[in-house]
């Protein structure tokens, strides 16, 4: 095998691919998945990506997350502002101001509309920030090495996370700097347990996360690797780790540089 | 066509489920020694309904507690699987209210220990079944303070059962919401109940709210109020 290891600025060009599935808990209420994610690219070559999973107890959840994930993901490809920490803030302060009018135009509570992000602007140069409200995580793999780069967020009750419907949410927005990245994998947290090793110190596991971004790098194909992606989140393996919606966002640069 | 990637990717099968842990809290003073048949035979039952369902096997914990002559943990908290009642006995007093603090403690221990382990756990259930009264008043007032403190913290919910000759004043002081008459011969409805209730919470998402069967229902094992 064949993988030039070497991340950096000899990397080609981005591609991703996604899949969402709506997990058994769902399947057997006959709701439908409340997770969301959206892609986009700029034109300075870099990669923009967004998955959201709506909070269960909240009754328009999913489309927070439809809403967020678009909202995010726009910002940020046609953002003129340097792709840093800033900018991914700035992109989930217009997402939450897009749910506030949402909600006041269909007078519901703004938390009704409460959903997580994790957010990844992945640059031509191999820099990836992380912006991530809640649970779900981002694996990457950089320099070879294949970690996590931010992980889920929990509260004192299980299930309990941050929203960007909170009023705090700028105290719950964490946001990660990764260089040298040549590939990363974002997803909500119906997908947490298969990809991490939740036992403190929470990591990621190995033969998930950089089995995954290996391949994807192989690969290279997006249509393949989401037609693959949904079957493997479909997979009783994954089933039987969360009932849960699952979403995965599998990006990558293209192995052959020159 | 052939899926390469789920070839070549692994799921991790080693992080544990979530727990949901049950702490049963018997009256096992004198006079229960006439009903303890029962609760011997429902605990097979609960135990053996839990063990047939693959997900509540692997989340619900069971932890027993009798107050009489003292307050005994029988065990730790198991799995459904490696639970087994201790032979029946009664005898003595009904130190109700240091049972109770007694199952607040255990509730927080476990869930400060599945925290160390990264593991989900749910609030603990505190399943109070008495006959009687407690006998230890002078700390009544702090049990039912930490009670009803833990219920508000949402870190452990308390039912509080009684049969025929209860005190339900004192039971309704625990628990306002979930103090419930059991209806003569109601004992394998109860337990049938608990494990079909505990089998619904274990498999529901964090933060959903279960509804559960209500027992005062014509063929429940709850007298209406």
């Amino acid at each position: 095998m064949t993988i030039d290891a070497a991340a950096g600025a000899g990397g080609g060009a981005w591609f991703a691919a996604g899949a969402s599935i709506a997990g058994a808990s769902h399947a057997r209420d006959g709701a439908a998945c409340d997770d969301a994610w959206s892609v986009a690219r700029r034109l300075d070559g870099a990669l923009v990506a967004c998955v959201c999973d709506g909070a269960g107890s909240a009754p328009l959840g999913g489309l927070g997350a439809r809403m967020v994930a678009d909202a995010v993901a726009s910002h940020l490809a046609s953002s003129a502002a340097p792709l840093g920490p800033e900018a991914i803030v700035a992109a989930h302060a217009e997402a939450r101001d897009l749910l506030v009018r949402a909600a006041l135009a269909r007078e519901v509570d703004l938390e009704d509309l409460a959903c997580t992000s994790v957010a990844v602007v992945a640059s031509a140069g191999g820099r990836v920030v992380v912006g991530h409200v809640g649970d779900g995580g981002v694996v990457v793999r950089g320099g070879g090495e294949v970690r996590l780069a931010s992980a889920p967020a929990r509260g004192d009750e299980p299930g309990e996370t941050w929203f960007l419907t909170s009023p705090r949410w700028r105290e719950h927005l964490r946001v990660a700097v990764v260089d040298r990245v040549d590939a990363f994998a974002a997803f909500t947290d119906g997908c947490e347990r298969a990809a991490l090793e939740l036992d403190p110190p929470v990591r990621a596991h190995q033969p998930f996360a950089r089995s995954l971004l290996e391949y994807a790098i192989e690969v290279g194909d997006p249509p393949r690797l989401e037609a693959e992606l949904r079957g493997l989140l479909e997979s009783p393996a994954m089933a039987a780790t969360s009932d849960d919606d699952k979403t995965l966002v599998l990006a990558a640069r293209a192995a052959a540089s020159g | 066509m052939s899926n390469e990637m789920l070839a070549r990717v692994s799921v991790n099968t080693l992080n544990r489920e979530r727990r949901q842990p049950l702490i049963l809290l018997l009256d096992a003073s004198g006079s229960m020694a006439d009903k303890l048949g029962e609760v011997e035979r429902g605990l097979a039952a609960l135990r053996a309904s839990i063990v047939e369902d693959t997900l509540a096997r692997s989340r619900v914990e069971i932890a027993l507690v009798t107050f009489g002559e003292a307050v005994v943990l029988h065990g730790d908290f198991v799995e459904a699987t490696r639970f087994s009642a201790p032979p029946p006995f009664a005898a003595g007093a009904t130190p109700m209210a240091e049972a109770l603090l007694f199952a607040l403690d255990a509730a927080r221990e476990k869930r400060a220990a599945c925290r160390a382990a990264g593991i989900d756990c749910f609030a603990p259930w505190i399943f109070l079944v008495t006959d009687g009264e407690p006998t230890d008043l002078a700390r009544w007032t702090e049990a039912v303070g930490a009670v009803r403190a833990a219920e508000q913290a949402k870190s452990a919910a308390v039912f509080a059962v009684g049969t025929r000759h209860a005190n339900f004043e004192r039971l309704r002081q625990i628990s306002p919401t979930r103090t419930i008459q059991l209806r003569d011969g109601g004992w394998q409805t109860m337990f049938r109940w608990l494990s079909t209730s505990l089998k619904a919470k274990s498999r529901s998402r964090p933060g959903d709210e279960v509804p559960l069967e209500d027992p005062r229902k014509p063929d429940g094992w709850a007298l209406a109020p």
